[in-house]
């Protein structure tokens, strides 16, 4: 502010505009850039006639059907699950809303590589079970087709819809019902015409979410639909540009396909604004209150039965299924005790250079990307937040494109403009991950900080400042001690899923730069199985451990407050 | 020293001019009140001497020493103030005493002082034993003291207070409101009130300088000049409940509804202007014999006070007489009840005023 013309926070929101810009701004730009402009001329008739090429129509067509069916599932058994922890007197009912959180922890790549040891149509051990038990000439169940990919996603996408669904559920005014109640409505209709219709916008956002994330998601269709020739747009652009080897055409179709992602993405997030703006949730108050129970009598066991069932099968099976098939001596073996080992452990940890640097790459691509973006993400924050500038809208609007860019869409955007063409070559090197990861996991941390902002009000940084203290010493004593939750959140929010992350990493992948999900990916697809199950394995015990850490980090935040 | 001198400001914000042309001296030692309506651009004021803002116009000098203006912008850290926000603003991450001590961070004292003065400081505003809390575990009214003390701490030379009190609950408020003065008192520093609140206004201040909505200064006075000879209608409602009645003139006598009333100011009246006389509750009262014809309305015994709307020449009036006075007089009269009115006394404005300003 002041009279100067150009201080401090003209220069921040500078320097927040071309992070951004750079980062985010100009790999979009030239992928629709790449799309749709020929020789320096738009041409949008040559992009509409590669859409039409037979394989790219089938990958739009399997990404539709693919995000709607495992959006209309995960959002019947997202609102099912809720309603039953939420609205009625199911026994161990705290610990079952933990439980149905757990999927969301788990990798989907890593399940999706699990239910195809079970369950693919020749080899899969439950599918080979049923076959011998019954004389069967075919296999039962086929998880590599369009209905298992659906199947799987669902497992690790519902919770989006469940944790919306079960948060609005506890805060909703009872008496709403209860006056629904007095008026003479019986609880069929209660449902019916209040609940359901005051749980709807959260219904929605959550399905929203599924569909976004079903969309942009690379790890499922990826390993149980590629071998069959099942694309869909994130596999089918992997496969254009692996294809290629640098094939323009091929290039321009991924880039084509990318458009079609990021602008069908921002259609979600913008009727999900509509949704969550529309007002309709101003009858769900912030405080919780006792919601009405509905008394489940006979069916309480067997429903509570029905649902350790669902966690049994969809958490517990495809977890220690990959435990299992990691200590095979061979892949093939029966699960006896005799061809059972822990070298396959050991070789991976500490002899195997492939997984070895797989794994050390994933750590610090993830440690330094989670620490930059979220050192640059709250200075943006605090730009947006704090600050009263002129320009700031454009910085706005830029703040907004992280959120409606997927992984592999970031990727294909660093690989155009960081393979060269401004001079820089980051190609093949962990550079390109770590600028890619930046750009991926921006939104977490504007989302994060930003929170944590809007929380500290002016007031106590001006306090700060009318006690003597300069803009520098105010931020320091005031402003960073109490944003630093919201930041550590940011740095966790990051590292973790990061950790794990496979879509964005197996475009740009180099012979020294694997990570572990793309160690997973590549040693399931050369047919190495067990040793595919035994790093999973790992992964899995490392992102337990992570999420251990966090509650720890967390809990004695809120304690210490 | 700690005189304030506020030469032609403006502030405007986008299109909303909201501070145009104001001038205004607080002397050294002086509590003074602005008082106006929410929006009226008195915390824009007070940020403007804060040195959160910047003026558009106009000349701010504390002490001998020009802080805004002339391409002058002192930083706020560098204006040597206390200030106290309506919401605290007290650092939950900070105890208590980390608070309070936080502007001794930049006067370079000797840590031994430091302490001391801290614990002094505190032992004033009554939380000599709560130094090592956490804001969280205090209460509003506590939290708002820890304010307090950290402005006062450090010994400025002017203290602004932003509606310290409008966050407490009414007896705090009455309470804090005493030792606001208190303090002031013993530190001996200039004061910037800043409120909605006219009783704390009165109660508090050396002068008051009332703001309208449209953040002009209206009158500027000792609470008795504001409260008792306010300058124009919108000044008197503005200070606390007020009616009107009608007047009309015989000559040089002021008449309601055909009976002589007092007025002031006395003397000659311009016939063409129509005149109001503007009185408040306890300014009036209901007598058996005489006074001004009247009709009750409505009778509301509170208490101590019996509160009566009335219908006189037309109009509907406020009047609060002693509960004790009431009954040993005219009792308690039914509602629709004829009766006199005798008005203590009137103050005159002209009738265009309220109209323009209901």
């Amino acid at each position: 502010m002041g009279q100067r013309r150009f201080g401090t926070a003209e220069l921040l929101l500078l320097l927040s505009i071309l992070i951004l810009v750079v980062v985010v701004a100009i790999p979009i730009l030239l992928i629709f850039w790449n799309a749709f402009v020929v020789e320096g001329k738009p041409d949008f008739l040559r992009a509409l006639a590669l859409l039409k090429e037979p394989d790219t129509f089938e990958a739009l067509k399997n990404s539709l059907v693919i995000a709607g069916g495992t959006t209309v599932l995960s959002t019947i058994i997202g609102v099912f699950f809720a309603w039953l922890v939420s609205r009625t007197d199911l026994p161990y009912k705290a610990t079952m809303k933990v439980l149905f959180l757990v999927p969301f922890m788990l990798p989907s790549f890593i399940g999706a590589l699990a239910w195809k040891i079970l369950l693919s149509p020749r080899g899969g051990h439950i599918n080979r079970l049923l076959m011998d038990l019954f004389h069967l000439e075919d296999p039962v169940f086929n998880i590599m087709s369009l209905g298992g990919i659906i199947a799987v996603e669902t497992m690790y996408l519902f919770p989006f819809v469940f944790i919306q669904v079960s948060g609005a559920l506890e805060r909703m005014d009872p008496t709403l019902e209860e006056a629904a109640r007095i008026s003479g409505a019986g609880l069929f209709t209660i449902t019916r015409r209040i609940t359901l219709p005051l749980m709807m916008p959260s219904i929605l956002a959550g399905a929203l979410l599924v569909a976004l994330y079903s969309l942009a998601h690379f790890g499922v269709p990826a390993i149980l639909g590629t071998e069959r020739n099942i694309f869909i747009i994130p596999t089918k652009i992997y496969e254009k540009i692996y294809a290629s080897g640098g094939n323009f055409d091929a290039i321009r179709t991924g880039t084509m396909l990318s458009s079609i992602l990021v602008l069908a993405a921002a259609a979600i997030l913008y009727i999900q604004s509509l949704v969550l703006s529309s007002g309709r949730f101003q009858v769900i108050s912030g405080k919780s209150m006792r919601p009405m129970v509905l008394k489940l009598r006979g069916l309480k066991w067997p429903l509570l039965i029905l649902s350790v069932l669902y966690i049994a099968i969809t958490v517990v099976l495809p977890t220690v299924t990959i435990f299992l098939v990691g200590t095979l001596k061979t892949y093939g073996l029966a699960f006896k005790l005799e061809n059972m080992t822990f070298d396959n452990f050991t070789y991976i940890l500490f002899k195997w250079e492939l997984t070895r640097d797989a794994i050390w790459n994933s750590f610090y691509l993830s440690l330094a990307a989670a620490a930059v973006t979220m050192l640059i993400g709250t200075l943006i924050s605090y730009v947006l937040v704090k600050t009263k500038i002129r320009g700031k809208f454009l910085l706005e609007f830029l703040g907004v494109l992280p959120f409606s860019v997927p992984g592999t869409v970031i990727a294909l955007g660093v690989i155009l403009m960081w393979s060269g063409r401004f001079g820089i070559n980051l190609y093949n090197t962990a550079w390109i991950i770590f600028v890619a990861y930046i750009a991926r996991y921006m939104a977490f941390a504007l989302k994060s900080t930003s929170a944590a902002l809007e929380q500290v009000h002016d007031s106590l940084e001006e306090a700060a400042r009318a006690c003597g203290a300069t803009k520098w010493q105010a931020m320091k004593d005031v402003v960073l001690p109490l944003i630093k939750p919201g930041m550590v959140a940011a740095f966790f929010l990051i590292f973790l899923p990061a950790l794990r992350e496979l879509t964005t990493s197996v475009l740009l992948y180099g012979p020294h730069t694997r990570t572990i999900g793309v160690a997973i990916y590549t040693l399931n697809e050369d047919g190495e199985t067990v040793y595919a199950a035994a790093l999973a394995a790992i992964a899995l015990v490392i992102i337990m451990l992570g999420q251990v850490l966090i509650k720890r980090v967390t809990r004695a935040k809120i304690e210490s407050t | 020293m700690g005189r304030v001198a506020i030469e032609g400001v403006a502030k405007a914000y986008g299109p909303k001019q909201v501070l145009q042309d104001l001038s205004l001296a607080i002397e050294d030692g002086e509590c003074f009140t602005l008082l106006g309506p929410s929006g009226c651009g008195k915390t824009v004021l007070l940020r403007l001497v804060a040195g959160f803002e910047t003026p558009d116009a106009g000349e701010i000098r504390i002490g001998e020493r020009l802080v805004s203006g002339r391409g002058t912008n002192v930083p706020p850290e560098a204006r040597n103030l206390g200030v106290v926000f309506q919401d605290y603003a007290v650092w939950p991450h900070l105890t208590v005493r980390a608070n309070t001590a936080y502007p001794l961070k930049f006067r370079g004292e000797a840590p031994a002082q430091r302490q001391a003065a801290v614990q002094a400081v505190l032992e004033q505003v009554g939380l000599g034993d709560l130094g090592e809390r956490l804001p969280s575990q205090l209460s509003g009214g506590q939290q708002q003291r820890v304010a307090l003390a950290r402005a006062l701490v450090a010994h400025p030379e002017v203290l602004l207070l932003d509606e310290p009190l409008s966050n407490l609950d009414a007896n705090l408020r009455e309470e804090m409101r005493f030792e606001i003065k208190d303090l002031q008192r013993h530190h001996g520093a200039t004061i910037l009130y800043v409120t909605h609140d006219q009783e704390v206004a009165l109660a508090l201040s050396d002068r008051i300088g009332i703001l309208d909505q449209g953040g002009r200064l209206r009158q500027v006075g000792t609470p008795r000049e504001v409260y008792d000879q306010p300058v124009d209608l919108e000044v008197f409602r503005f200070m606390g409940v007020s009616s009107f009645v009608d007047l009309a003139f015989d000559g040089d006598r002021a008449q309601v509804a055909g009976t002589p009333v007092d007025v002031r100011p006395e003397g000659p009246r311009p016939a063409e202007t129509a005149l109001l006389g503007g009185f408040r509750p306890l300014e009036a009262e209901l007598v058996s014999e005489g006074g001004v014809p009247g009709i009750v309305r409505r009778v509301a015994l509170l208490g101590a006070v019996v509160d009566f709307r009335v219908e006189v020449g037309g109009r509907e009036v406020r009047i609060q007489q002693e509960t004790s006075e009431v009954m040993r007089g005219i009792g308690l009269p039914a509602e629709g009840q004829p009766c006199g009115v005798r008005f203590h006394h009137l103050r005159t404005f002209p009738a265009a005023a309220l109209d323009g300003g209901a």
